[in-house]
């Protein structure tokens, strides 16, 4: 369990890694502060990582981040790539500005695949995980979460995707996947989950 | 200042106007910024078994807590009188002392306990109200404490005490990534914890029942919310109707009879109530916004909450008949998770000014606001049922706490360290 | 003619009637005429006298018959009168005749009866002379006496109107004598109440100056009084202010007022609640105050009767401004 659990969580950090890589456009103060103040996870390193290398987009992906995911869940890994999963290395994690539930650009290529899928597999069901970062009040961020997690269904339901196959759940800030108490932390925690069933 | 121009004011109206015979007026405007100084002296006790707990030092650590109190140092004493008639006034003006509390354990037969204790005012030389005795269990010694602390709180303020009631909380222990989530009831003061249910899943949302008897609050199972109703003398636990969304921030009614509650299953979060009895569900809100965090008036006829109806989330308040809805609160970047005081004069809230999170208390009838706190990440704030205290969650070096400001702003005190994260305190009503 | 018969009276009897009857109408026409006419020329007093001699002596017991018809003659002649003014020209003309017929007959019968006649109107003249002698004496001494009564009553009556003049004029010098008294006693009078109303405004200036000074003095005293009682009452101010502790349920508003007894030392002997706040425990924190600020040292410094004046006894009135509520 909680094996597994860390190898979502590696996973959750190399997809936030790559897509802070290749919005900087989108970023702003949130991201430029985790340059300054680094980071206390393993996961956030990675980022930090990636965040360096402006224009290592997309082959950012597969460097040094992957290899340390694939150390640490290896049989995982191995699984995805025997089933060549076409969803293989496509984003779940979404990630959202300080108090807004909007789409980031950077967020669309992977959404579209996802939609794909869902599309092309009626039968497949999602549930669309929104989190908050710990600032505000929980409730509160309870219903920032599932706003969030809206506006991904939103998105993929503009792309074809029937409603039905889509469920959306709110974590708030119950469920944060960075600990520290600072801009970089809260900006992974700011996030949609796509979970498929 | 005020006081001296009022004087001076007075005077020149004596020498203008009135003959040497004019009775003189001294007008008092202001007061000692200082703590009433009492002195709880150690409770005599001459048995062999050691007592279970030191009585006199639960309650002087209760009277210190409640801010309105100073206490005399034990070393300082000059005497350790029992009773009322041994107290020797003349010592405790010396150490300042205004009032003193005396009393004496002894052991019955029966394997309980005699607590006697006694109030005395040193300056009247006179002792406040009468001697009073109570026979107690080891095991409720502290419970004994707290009563007493009630009793004296109230002689010296005319508030009622609220150190007998008792406190929820949520802890997140172990593995950040992956903590074991425990809600828990302990003394107001945090002694005697107790967990109340336990899971892998986040608990959250703790609310009690107006009589004390029952707790409500959100626990997810399978990753997603539910709301629980459990009887906390039983451990009794009822899991409500689910909805798709949210199922969250339960409130009971003053009257016990409903629960206000937030539900997304008609797309966005909405304010409902739940008659328990009959489990009909009433949607009190209907606003393409976030509406959350109910929080009933202590008269039950309005609901407050909040919503960003208006760009960022704002406290407003429900007509609970009418379902007519008005703006609360205006100041700060945004306010959240309301909380009336008993009396319903003051609300206090999560607001957010450059970006720092801080209970701040708003006076319904002035308008007036005070943040409260200094504190990092202050939220979920609580009121003691004598409206004296608000208790609030607050990060200290990275961790979860729970912290007390007086509502005056003037008293804070944290709570003592639980294991792990500690959030989402609810103080409980006076249990009757 | 028998009638000229010398030893008959009838002649003289007619005569007199004659001139009685004359006598009277030329009266009555005299009186009646009087005030148009120039008096009728008088009579000789002696044909007067011969006439009333004559009526005297000679008719004698006839004589009420003779009025009588003197009073009958004398009505008629007032009957007549008018007709007799207008005969009186024709009647004048005839007695002249016959006054001359008379004359006549006379100077033949006087002398005739020269003798007779001048012996008788001798006796007669002498009677007559002496009863007109008596009478003018006696007139005279009527006259006289009239006229000294007169004299005397004018006398009497000039000397009461000297003395009432006199005793007027004494009455009016008195009167005078008097006023002049009043005025003078009055004018006294005004000018002892001028010089007491002067003696008074000075009295009352002098007193007012004398005011004056004592207030000055009584003000400098209540000055240095009020500033005495300024700065123990402010010193009490603070050291209670410092030492009352409010119960948190106080609230600006709230009002207590305590009656302090002090002693002489600056002592607190008594503290009672003069109006209760309606909170027992504001009361008694205001009450715990005053017993906390204990002795008042600097009272003990005060002048007695400042003490007594205004410390004896105090008031304080616990008014919380300050409080957040």
């Amino acid at each position: 369990m909680s094996v597994s659990k860390l190898g979502k969580f590696a996973v959750v950090g190399l997809s936030a890694a790559w897509l802070a890589g290749c919005s900087t456009t989108a970023t702003e103060s949130d991201n430029s502060a985790v340059a300054e103040e680094g980071a206390a996870t393993e996961t956030t390193e990675s980022a930090d990582d990636m965040a360096a290398s402006d224009d290592a987009t997309y082959a950012a992906g597969e460097d040094g981040a992957v290899s340390s995911v694939i150390v640490e869940d290896e049989e995982a890994m191995a699984a995805q790539m025997q089933d060549v999963d076409p969803l293989a290395g496509v984003s779940t994690v979404f990630y959202f500005d300080f108090d807004k539930s909007i789409v980031r650009p950077a967020a669309r290529e992977a959404l579209a695949k996802h939609a794909d899928f869902l599309i092309n597999n009626p039968d497949a069901r999602i549930v669309l995980e929104g989190h908050a970062d710990e600032r505000g009040t929980r409730e509160y961020n309870m219903a920032l979460g599932e706003r969030r997690a809206k506006a991904v269904m939103r998105y993929l339901t503009i792309q074809g995707v029937a409603a039905s196959q889509i469920e959306t759940v709110s974590f708030g800030e119950e469920v944060p996947v960075a600990f520290g108490h600072d801009d970089a932390s809260w900006q992974l925690n700011r996030r949609v989950e796509v979970r498929y069933e | 200042m005020k006081s001296k121009f009022v004087l001076v004011v007075l005077m020149a109206l004596l020498t203008l106007s009135i003959p040497a015979r004019a009775q003189l007026v001294i007008e008092i405007t202001s007061g000692a910024d200082q703590l009433l100084p009492v002195a709880v002296v150690p409770f005599g006790y001459t048995g062999s078994t050691p007592l279970p707990e030191d009585v006199a030092g639960i309650v002087q650590s209760d009277l210190l807590r409640s801010g309105v109190f100073q206490a005399i140092p034990r070393e300082n004493m000059l005497s350790l009188p029992t009773s009322a008639k041994d107290v020797f006034y003349r010592d405790w003006r010396l150490l300042k002392a205004d009032y003193v509390l005396v009393g004496n354990v002894d052991a019955n037969a029966n394997g309980t306990y005699r607590i006697t204790y006694e109030l005395v005012n040193v300056l009247t030389q006179k002792r406040v109200g009468n001697k009073e005795a109570l026979d107690v269990k080891p095991s409720n010694f502290r419970d004994a404490a707290h009563f007493i602390s009630d009793k004296i709180y109230e002689q010296l303020t005319g508030i009622r005490g609220a150190f007998s009631t008792r406190i929820l909380y949520v802890t997140a222990e172990g593995n950040k990534a992956a903590p074991t989530f425990k809600l828990q009831v302990a003394d107001a003061d945090g002694y005697r914890p107790q967990v109340v249910v336990s899971s892998q899943e986040p608990i959250l949302s703790p609310s009690w029942s107006a009589d004390g008897r029952y707790i409500a609050y959100v626990m997810f199972r399978n990753r997603r919310p539910n709301i629980f109703i459990q009887e906390l003398a039983t451990g009794k636990q009822q899991q409500l109707a689910q909805f798709r969304g949210l199922n969250g921030a339960p409130a009971w009614s003053p009257d016990g009879k409903k629960l206000a509650l937030v539900l997304s299953k008609d797309n966005n979060p909405e304010i409902y109530t739940l008659d328990i009895a009959t489990k009909k569900l009433e949607r009190m809100t209907n606003h393409y916004s976030i509406d959350t965090e109910p929080s009933w008036e202590p008269d039950g006829n309005g609901i407050i909450f909040t919503s960003d109806r208006g760009g960022n989330p704002q406290i407003y308040r429900l007509d609970v008949k009418s379902k007519s809805v008005e703006r609360v609160t205006f100041e700060g970047e945004l306010n959240t998770r309301a909380r009336l005081t008993p009396d319903g004069r003051y609300l206090v809230t999560v607001q957010k000014n450059d970006g720092n999170y801080h209970i701040a208390l708003q006076d319904m009838k002035t308008g007036r606001v005070q943040v409260l706190t200094q504190t990092y990440l202050d939220e979920s704030p609580s009121i003691a049922p004598n409206g004296s205290m608000v208790m609030y969650a607050t990060t200290e070096n990275s961790k979860g706490i729970l912290a007390v400001v007086s509502v005056d702003g003037l008293v804070k005190y944290k709570l003592p360290s639980a294991d792990g994260d500690v959030r989402e305190p609810a103080w409980s009503p006076y249990f009757k | 003619m028998r009638w000229t018969d010398k030893e008959s009276y009838s002649l003289p009897v007619v005569l007199a009637i004659g001139l009685h009857v004359i006598i009277l109408v030329g009266g009555s026409v005299g009186l009646v005429l009087g005030d148009d006419e120039p008096p009728a020329p008088k009579r000789p007093p002696i044909v007067n006298a011969t006439i009333v001699d004559v009526s005297d002596t000679i008719i004698g017991k006839r004589e009420a018959e003779l009025r009588q018809a003197a009073a009958q003659a004398q009505q008629e002649a007032q009957k007549k009168a008018k007709e007799a003014a207008r005969k009186k020209a024709e009647r004048e003309a005839l007695e002249k005749q016959r006054r001359q017929a008379q004359a006549a007959q006379k100077k033949r019968e006087a002398a005739e009866r020269k003798a007779e006649a001048d012996r008788r109107a001798l006796l007669e003249r002498e009677k007559a002379e002496k009863a007109r002698k008596a009478e003018a004496a006696k007139k005279k001494a009527q006259q006289e006496q009239a006229k000294k009564e007169k004299a005397q009553q004018e006398a009497e009556q000039k000397k009461r109107l000297e003395e009432k003049k006199r005793a007027e004029e004494e009455k009016r010098k008195r009167q005078e004598q008097e006023r002049a008294k009043e005025l003078e006693r009055q004018r006294q009078l005004e000018a002892k109440a001028i010089a007491e109303a002067e003696e008074a405004r000075r009295r009352q200036a002098e007193a007012e100056v004398q005011k004056a000074i004592a207030e000055e003095e009584a003000k400098q005293l209540r000055i240095e009084e009020g500033q005495a009682v300024q700065s123990i009452s402010s010193l009490i101010m603070d050291r209670i202010a410092s030492v009352w502790i409010r119960p948190p349920n106080a609230r600006n508003g709230m009002k207590t007022k305590l009656r302090i007894g002090f002693l002489p030392s600056g002592e607190v002997s008594t503290v009672d609640v003069l109006e209760s706040s309606g909170d027992s425990l504001f009361d008694q924190r205001a009450k715990d105050a005053v017993v906390k600020m204990g002795r008042v040292e600097e009272l003990a410094d005060v002048d007695y009767a400042i003490f007594e004046r205004n410390f004896r006894q105090i008031e304080l009135l616990f008014n919380p401004q300050d409080l957040r509520n």
